[in-house]
Parts: structure tokens; sequence; C-alpha cells
């Protein structure tokens, strides 16, 4: 599951958000994800080179970084170290220099709500603007974010019952991850421990040279659309690019109707099932890939929600 | 409401609202056969009511000076007035409504918000629990809430944290009868968490509790509130307790009024059922779901259909194999994706679209990546 959704998240540029106890593998994950990226053409190589080298970060032989890049940034870091900015100069933060690779956030939910917060331009213009008394400037900072949080504040998680977390405990944390920024992470998974006999003979995994064929073979599809990758389409375009049967319409419905998924939801769970649909060679999004991606985007069922035809109160 | 009734009520506020009164202290105070009156004016004066001594123990004497300060302090006609302002309303025993006639400790009077003619509903269920809960208890609190609402049954409980507002929540889903028993003043929202749940019980049903406005949390009043909760309930149920916790308090509250008490049963793995699993061992009544206690209660179960809340589903298909051994799997609680490829063998795309037709169809729920039974199951 995790490794699926690892390829789709590279295929097709879209957001994951993993949530899993300590120890699972979530920054291993990470890691892997940067490695199924194709490697960089010559335009970005010498762009990301750029703001590696303003940043100060020390480049790899050759002068000229080629692969994608991993940034992983503390929880602890500032404001300006994310995003970036100084006061003699500029320098760019951790999300410019993970341009054109993978920004990921271990321990979500402890980042402070105004460093989250600040993702949120970024995410949408693939560019960062800091602005100073002295100067202002643009940075770039288009990169794929994965999240990562424990299921609650022990960190145990596990299966039901086995938490010592109060409710209380487990609504102000989840609370932290709510809101918008939540709502941009297209892919949302559990992952758990790995299995003793996956870590000792390493189960029987495709090779990441296998896989990273598929991610740029869906990447390419992509370019031919003239989006950058899948989870950049338009939403005014994806009757075009992502048509769907009639049968995947009515999932759509009903998964509206029954308030699954927002209207913003809806549009990236179309360019997850186009992503979905690429690595399966089907043209068409049929009710198979479309209720693949729906399942790819569940969110954990609240039942303290308020029922919302009662309203609010006070 | 005449002026004798309202300087009553007035009067019934000040004992209520005395330092460290429970149930059995105001039993106590009254046990010599004199009346609210009578008793604030002996406190007044600087004395208990004849023919008590004061209470043994360290904290005895301190308590009763403090009771004799807080009745001379308190203005009984202020007190009045501020819960009018407060739009909380008063009842006492003169009235018809009141529920507590042959109960052996009935609170002074109680405070309340919304309908009070529904202290009268019948049959009412209290579904109660820990609140320390597993996501099964509460989905199970949840449903329970929302089938007995949707068959008419009022569910009564206490506003507490994790089953208890999972109850709640689920009542009012269905729209159905909700009656809320707190240890608080009804202007102290307790816990604050639950500060939306508490209006939506005083605006759509009835929020009651026996302490005048103004009453802060302690530690001493949630078990006396268990006790009301176990007086207007029909039947108790107990969704998840640890083998220790105010549940069981509730339980044998429940059990001194001859009210019947009903356990779900749980996994014996897990913790939050120790208390409810050993209640079964003990002798009560399973209820595994809103039939059950429908059953208990005597009311016909045909006529409401054994699943009351079951949605009407369109050409609802045969299961398939594979839907059939999903089922099967997660028949006994959640169980992760990653689990079921195994047991499917087909593909993670079909895999996860299958389940994902399945929630729809409400089979199964999905929680994140793990599968968990559906409402409809």
């Amino acid at each position: 599951m995790a490794r699926w959704a690892l390829e789709v998240a590279a295929a097709g540029g879209h957001h994951l958000l993993m949530s899993g106890p300590p120890g699972a593998g979530k920054t291993m994950l990470a890691s892997r994800l940067v490695g199924l990226l194709p490697e960089l053409d010559a335009h970005d190589a010498l762009l990301v080179t750029k703001v590696h080298s303003a940043a100060g970060i020390g480049l790899p032989s050759g002068g000229l970084v080629r692969f994608p890049p991993m940034r992983a940034p503390h929880h602890g870091a500032s404001l300006v170290a994310l995003v970036g900015g100084g006061t003699s100069t500029m320098r760019p933060g951790e999300i410019s220099c993970a341009h054109n690779g993978v920004l990921f956030l271990d321990e979500l939910g402890e980042f402070s709500p105004a460093a989250l917060d600040a993702l949120r331009q970024p995410l949408e213009e693939g560019v960062v603007r800091v602005a100073r008394a002295a100067r202002a400037v643009t940075m770039p900072a288009r990169f794929l974010l994965v999240g990562a949080t424990n299921p609650c504040p022990c960190g145990e998680g596990g299966p039901p019952g086995s938490c010592r977390c109060s409710d209380a405990a487990r609504a102000r944390y989840s609370r932290r991850l709510s809101g918008p920024l939540l709502d941009r992470f297209d892919l949302r998974i559990e992952v758990r421990p790995p299995a003793p006999s996956m870590l000792l003979d390493g189960g029987d995994e495709e090779t990441t040279e296998v896989v990273g064929a598929r991610v740029a073979a869906v990447r390419e599809l992509a370019r031919h659309r003239r989006v950058r990758t899948n989870a950049g389409i338009p939403s005014e375009r994806l009757d075009e690019l992502a048509p769907l049967t009639d049968g995947a319409r009515d999932v759509l419905r009903d998964a509206l109707e029954r308030n699954l998924i927002t209207g913003r939801g809806l549009v990236r769970v179309r360019r997850v099932a186009r992503t979905v649909a690429d690595l399966r060679n089907e043209s068409v999004i049929d009710t198979t890939v479309i209720s693949s991606a729906l399942a790819l985007r569940s969110e954990p069922t609240d039942v303290l929600a308020i029922p919302s035809h009662l309203g609010s109160v006070r | 409401m005449t002026a004798k009734q309202s300087v009553d009520q007035a009067q019934r506020l000040v004992l209520a609202k005395l330092p460290g009164l429970g149930p059995a202290r105001l039993r106590w105070l009254m046990s010599e056969g004199a009346s609210v009156a009578e008793v604030i004016e002996s406190l007044k004066a600087g004395q208990l009511p004849p023919g008590l001594s004061p209470p043994r123990g360290a904290k005895g004497p301190e308590l009763v000076r403090a009771w004799f300060a807080a009745a001379s302090s308190i203005n009984p006609d202020d007190l009045l007035e501020s819960h009018r302002q407060k739009g909380v309303s008063v009842l006492g025993p003169e009235s018809e409504l009141w529920p507590f006639i042959n109960d052996p400790e009935p609170p002074l009077l109680i405070t309340y918000a919304g309908n009070i003619g529904l202290l009268k509903s019948r049959p009412a269920v209290a579904i109660i629990g820990t609140r320390r809960c597993t996501t099964v208890g509460r989905k199970v609190a949840a449903k329970l809430g929302a089938d007995l609402a949707e068959a008419g049954v009022a569910v009564v409980s206490g506003l507490a944290n994790g089953i208890d507002a999972a109850s709640h929540m689920g009542a009012l889903k269905s729209q159905g009868t909700v009656l809320g028993v707190v240890g608080t003043g009804l202007d102290v929202v307790y816990p604050r968490s639950n500060r939306e749940l508490w209006g939506q019980v005083s605006n759509s049903g009835l929020l009651i509790s026996e302490y005048p406005v103004g009453t802060t949390p302690e530690n001493w009043r949630f078990p006396a509130r268990n006790r009301l909760i176990a007086a207007l309930a029909d039947i108790v149920v107990v969704v998840e307790s640890h083998t220790k916790g105010g549940s069981l308090h509730t339980v044998d509250e429940a059990n001194d009024r001859g009210r019947i008490v009903m356990a779900v049963p749980g996994s014996v793995t897990s913790a939050a059922s120790a208390g409810t699993n050993q209640l079964l061992v003990d002798g009560c009544s399973p209820a595994r779901n809103a039939a059950d206690v429908l059953d208990a209660l005597s009311i016909n179960t045909c006529s409401v259909s054994t699943r009351p809340s079951r949605p009407a589903v369109p050409d609802r298909q045969p299961l398939s194999l594979l839907q059939g051994l999903i089922l099967a799997e997660v028949e006994t609680g959640g169980v992760h994706i990653d689990d079921l490829i195994q047991v499917a063998g087909i593909s993670i795309v079909d895999l996860l679209a299958l389940i994902q037709s399945m929630a729809q169809a409400g089979l199964v729920a999905l929680d994140g990546s793990t599968v968990l039974p559906g409402a409809n199951t």
C-alpha cells in the first residue's frame, strides 16, 4: 500500500501525508520517494544548483545538482529558515532548497501554525515571495510535500484501544493539522512497522529502476498534456484530460452527496485518478480507478463531529 | 408559579449551592424531618437543624461553618433571579413532572434548559461509558444512540467525553430525543470541548443539573450526577468501561433503583472493555445492538425492524465471494489494507476500489488505511 502510494505520488506529483507510529519507516519512505523521481533536466538542474549555492549548501562533485533534492527541516526550524529571508543578504529557505524535489516534514503537527500557514502560498503558486524592508524577492519553491504524523500525541497508535491518549489530547493533536493544509494532501495513508520478514528478506519488491521507469513514463504523459505533472492539471481541463465513465461519475456524485469529499476534494481526486489510470495505461477514468483514488484520500472518520444539519450553536 | 413556590425554589437553590453538600450529606441534613426553609433558618442562625450533631471527622466542623457562612451570605431572590437572567429554569418537587418521587436520594431541585416535557419521555435508555474509550466503542455508542433514537427511545447520558458524547451525537444525528444530565451549573460548560454538543442538547432536547448556575466541576459531583442518570433511565447500557470507573458507579446506582443494566460485549484484549465484560460475567444482559435493548424494553422489534437506522439501500447486490471474505476479516475490528491484500490476492487498485465501493454502500468503514465494520453490517 505504502509503496504504491509512493509510486502515485512520484508519478503525479501529488502531496502525500503518512500517519503511523514511530519506527514505521516514514522517513525511509520519504527518501525512497525522492529516488523515484526522474533526473533533473538541464534547466531545472541549473536552477536547483543556483538555489543551493545561494543557500550555502554543499554541491555534489561536478558542481551540478542532477537529482531531485530532498529537504527535511526539523519542526523547530524558524520561519525564516523555512521560507527564506535574512537581513543583509536574502537567502533561500528550506522550501526553496526543495525546489523540484521533496520537502519532507516529519511530525507535521509539531510545526508552528505560522510555519504551516507560510507553506500555503508556495504550494499554490510554486514560488515564495519574501518581502523585507530593503527589498522583496521571489524564489522558486515548487516541491512535492510529504508530511508525516503520529496517529496521536503518545505516538503509539496501533489497534483501537491500545492507546493511552485521552479524547481531548487526540482532538487537540488532530486540530493542529486540520483545515486548509490537510486539504492539500491528495494521498493520505496509514503506515505500519514492516513485518520482520520484510526487514530480513526485503520482500519481493520491484526495484527502484522498474518503478522509476513507470514514474518517468507518466510524467512524460503529463508533459504531452502541457502540464508539469498531473497534480497541476487545471480544473477546467479535467473533463478533457481526465474523462470519466458514466459509472465513475455516479461514484463521485454519491461521494459528494454523502459529504465524503468537498468540491475542492473532487478536483484533487480526479487528478489522482488521472495518475492511477496512467499507471495502468488507461485513457478513461473508470469506476475502479476513481474508487481507488477516493480510498487514497480517506480521512479518519470522526464520530465526534457535530451532525451538520444541527449547525453551530452560540 | 405561585409566590410560595417561587420562595421555595429560591431556598432550595441556596441549599443546593452549599459547598461540599453531596447526596449523602443532604439526606443527613434533612433526616430529622425539617423543611428546606427550616434548615436554612437554622443554618443562618449558626446552628444545625434540631436533632443533628456536627459530623465527625477532621473536616466536619469546618464544613458546617462554611454552610453557616454560605446560608447567611446568599440572597435567595438574587440567586433565583440570576437563573432567569441566564435562561436557566428551575423545577422543584412540587411539579407534576418531578421524576424523582420514589428515589432514595432525590435532588433538591433541578435546573434545566430545553424542553422540560421530555422528562416524562418514555422509554428512556442511558448510554454511558468510559471517557477513555476506543474508536470502536465510540462508533458503537454513536450507532446505539442513533438506532435507539430512531426507534423513539429517549437517550440519556452525562455529556462527558468519550462514550457519553458519542451516544448523544448519534441520537442527535437521527433527530431523536436527548436528555443530558451534567454535574456542574448549566452555565459552566464542562468539559469545554463538548460545548457545541452542550448547546445542541439544550436546544433540541433537555439539559438538566441538580446544581445552581455558577457551580464549578468538582470530582464528587460526577458520581452524584450518575445517580440521576440511573434514576431517569429505564435501562442503562454500558458501552465500554475499564475495571474501575464512573460507569460502574452508575451501574451500582441503577441496580439500587431496580433499573435494567446491559453491557456491550467487547474484545477480551481491550482494557476499555474489561469492566463491561466483567458485568456480563456477573450476569448482565449483553447489548450487541439497538435490537437487544429494544427487546429488553419489550418493544416489538418486528414492527420497528431489528436494525432501525439502516438506510434503504437501493438495488442491494448480493455479496461477492471477495466481499464476503473482506467482511469476515474485518468483523472483529479494524484491519489494515496491507493485511487484506494478502487475503484478497488482487491488485492494490482493485482492492482499494472494492473497499471504497463497500464503504459507500455502508458495508465497511474506511478509517485512514484501516477497514472497520460498517454501519450496515
